[in-house]
């Protein structure tokens, strides 16, 4: 069993190793892609100076230090899932294409063998970009450890929602757009303004199929003002996503195997 | 090494009807893919497994490396089973399908078969020796280091052959290896899996369309045919069984201009005459004695009928 589990961690690293070297090979579009994504969420920082300049400094009871939590937890948290599991961005075009037969034949467990097999690099802007905003923002020891744990937390939801979605190429065909609608226009949308903004219709939606809640907001309040319970629903939250995402995988890679259209070439 | 005793695989084929309401409701049907095969493969075997398009050959390796599961049957392969073991077998066994790549274009082809040792736990110490003997097998030193990228097709697919054998595998499945390359390419490959054989005595379970790369590299042949095995036999015999006919090139000493056409001579040029006949009732004594009239006979050769002509008169036959 311990064999196994250093046989898999040293696996996954040099998976990290040479998805990194790999992406690293063209330096000039590396780099590039990384400012670009630090200019680009830095735009929004600026948008929302200007927005708390106009509001007093407050918009429904949210501060301009609550948004520069935001920001340096979410862009974080995406960052860290898709430079280490951006494989994940892949899955509907394997499941489509039949290219996750390749993983299949291989002795490793599917999942970790397909998220680690790919590193987005403009991630690692939204990354240092985070990094870079929590800088200004943690003025605790106490906060920073929220704020890490926060990014972990954040970073298990990235990875189980596109999971969840990415599987449906199973059930529907072409997954991908539903994935870029959910991710960018959803989770991210919700996850980067001020809770209190939206209508009670939207916070439902935000608590349960788009972890947005679970994700920023709650996290947000948390270093604010702590609550167990609070942290407890976080907790619950992930686990419950963690469950669904493997229950997910688990009967999609069944259904993958059982036909799905993908094992008639011959 | 393989065992399969009537394996059968069903999937649900949807069927799209005319006009819209066609489209968005699809009739479903069951589509036996397989149906109830058997054969097995002995250790050191290569095997040749054909069979038309939608025959069922892809389904079926599939099924032998765990990636698919079957709807009825057994199956063992390196006396695992592929439905409950698969990662056991998957260190047992070694896959290259078609032209999808296990290589890491932007990466040196080293880097790929150093991430292999990890994903099939080889020893650290232990890892690179394996690199240096395979390298050595298939004469890739020179390119080893060059990012893939760069390779020409003939040298990706012999860097594609050796990643296969990083882990020693005991059993190859080889889905259309020679797919898309010209016939330079196609002998180096082939060669490359003959050096395989050769060194390892590793059973090698092979696909294609190519009949070029069955003839040079099996003697036994699976022929699979809507889901049906419908040969199982040594090569050279299913050339007797289904061809008794064979070419006679008759070369003469000066240009002969005398002879008479009938139904055996396929072609004449200036000294050489190209008879078509079937052995099995044809008088050979009587036909030789006849073609030494019209001049001096320098060679003969007697030529097969291309299995080609074998496995398509068996596909349009069934």
């Amino acid at each position: 069993m311990l064999t196994e589990v250093r046989n898999n961690l040293n696996f996954i690293l040099k998976n990290w190793k040479y998805t990194f070297l790999a992406s690293f090979e063209y330096k000039k579009s590396f780099f590039a892609q990384i400012i670009f994504m630090i200019i680009n969420n830095g735009f929004f920082l600026i948008f929302w100076q200007t927005v708390f300049a106009i509001n007093d400094n407050q918009i429904n009871g949210f501060s301009y230090k609550d948004i520069l939590f935001m920001w340096a937890i979410v862009p974080a948290a995406y960052g860290v899932a898709n430079i280490f599991f951006g494989g994940l961005n892949e899955l509907n075009r394997y499941i489509i294409n039949g290219e996750l037969d390749a993983f299949c034949i291989q002795p490793k467990n599917i999942f970790l063998n397909v998220a680690t097999s790919k590193c987005i690099v403009s991630a690692i802007g939204d990354l240092v970009y985070g990094v870079a905003v929590a800088c200004f923002a943690i003025s605790s020891i106490r906060e920073l450890a929220l704020y890490i744990l926060f990014v972990f937390t954040g970073t298990v939801l990235f990875i189980c929602t596109k999971t969840i979605i990415m599987m449906l190429g199973i059930w529907i065909g072409d997954a991908e757009t539903i994935a870029h609608i959910y991710e960018n226009n959803l989770l991210i949308n919700f996850s980067s303004y001020p809770e209190s903004i939206f209508k009670t219709w939207v916070r439902v939606i935000m608590y349960t199929v788009v972890p947005a809640a679970y994700m920023a907001h709650m996290p947000v309040s948390l270093i604010n003002s702590f609550d167990i319970k609070m942290l407890g629903i976080v907790f619950i939250s992930v686990v419950v996503y963690i469950l669904l995402t493997v229950l997910i995988f688990k009967k999609g890679m069944k259904r993958y195997e059982s036909g799905s259209g993908i094992g008639l070439r011959g | 090494m393989i065992e399969v005793h009537n394996l059968s695989k069903k999937f649900i084929k949807q069927t799209k009807g005319k006009g819209v309401m066609g489209r968005l409701f699809p009739t479903k049907e069951d589509f036996v893919a397989v149906n109830d095969i058997s054969f097995s493969v002995n250790k050191g075997e290569i095997v040749a497994f054909v069979g038309p398009n939608g025959a069922g050959k892809s389904t079926t390796i599939k099924m032998l490396t765990g990636i698919i599961h079957p709807t009825g049957g057994t199956m063992t392969v390196a006396g695992l089973d592929p439905v409950k073991q698969r990662k056991q077998l998957a260190y047992k066994i070694g896959c290259m399908f078609g032209q999808k790549s296990s290589l890491w274009m932007h990466l040196p082809a080293i880097d790929t078969y150093r991430l292999l040792g990890a994903m099939y736990d080889i020893p650290k110490d232990e890892i690179e020796g394996r690199i240096q003997e395979t390298v050595k097998i298939f004469g890739i030193e020179q390119i080893i280091n060059t990012p893939v990228r760069k390779l020409s097709l003939g040298q990706r697919m012999i860097c594609e052959i050796a990643s296969i054998m990083i882990h020693k595998p005991e059993i190859i499945f080889l889905d259309e290896p020679t797919i898309g390359l010209d016939i330079v390419v196609k002998e180096r490959v082939r060669k490359a899996i003959l050096d395989l054989h050769e060194n390892s005595d590793t059973t090698i379970f092979l696909t294609s369309h190519d009949l070029g790369d069955i003839e040079r590299l099996c003697k036994r042949i699976i022929i699979i045919d809507k889901g049906k095995i419908i040969k199982d036999e040594d090569i050279d015999d299913l050339k007797k069984e289904y061809f008794s006919e064979k070419f006679i090139h008759i070369m003469y000493e000066q240009n002969i201009e005398h002879v008479h056409f009938n139904t055996l001579v396929m072609s004449k040029e200036q000294n050489k005459v190209i008879l078509k006949v079937d052995t099995k009732t044809t008088n050979m004594k009587k036909i030789l004695e006849e073609f030494m009239q019209y001049g001096n006979i320098i060679d003969i050769e007697a030529v097969p009928v291309p299995l080609e002509e074998v496995i398509y008169d068996i596909y349009t036959s069934t």
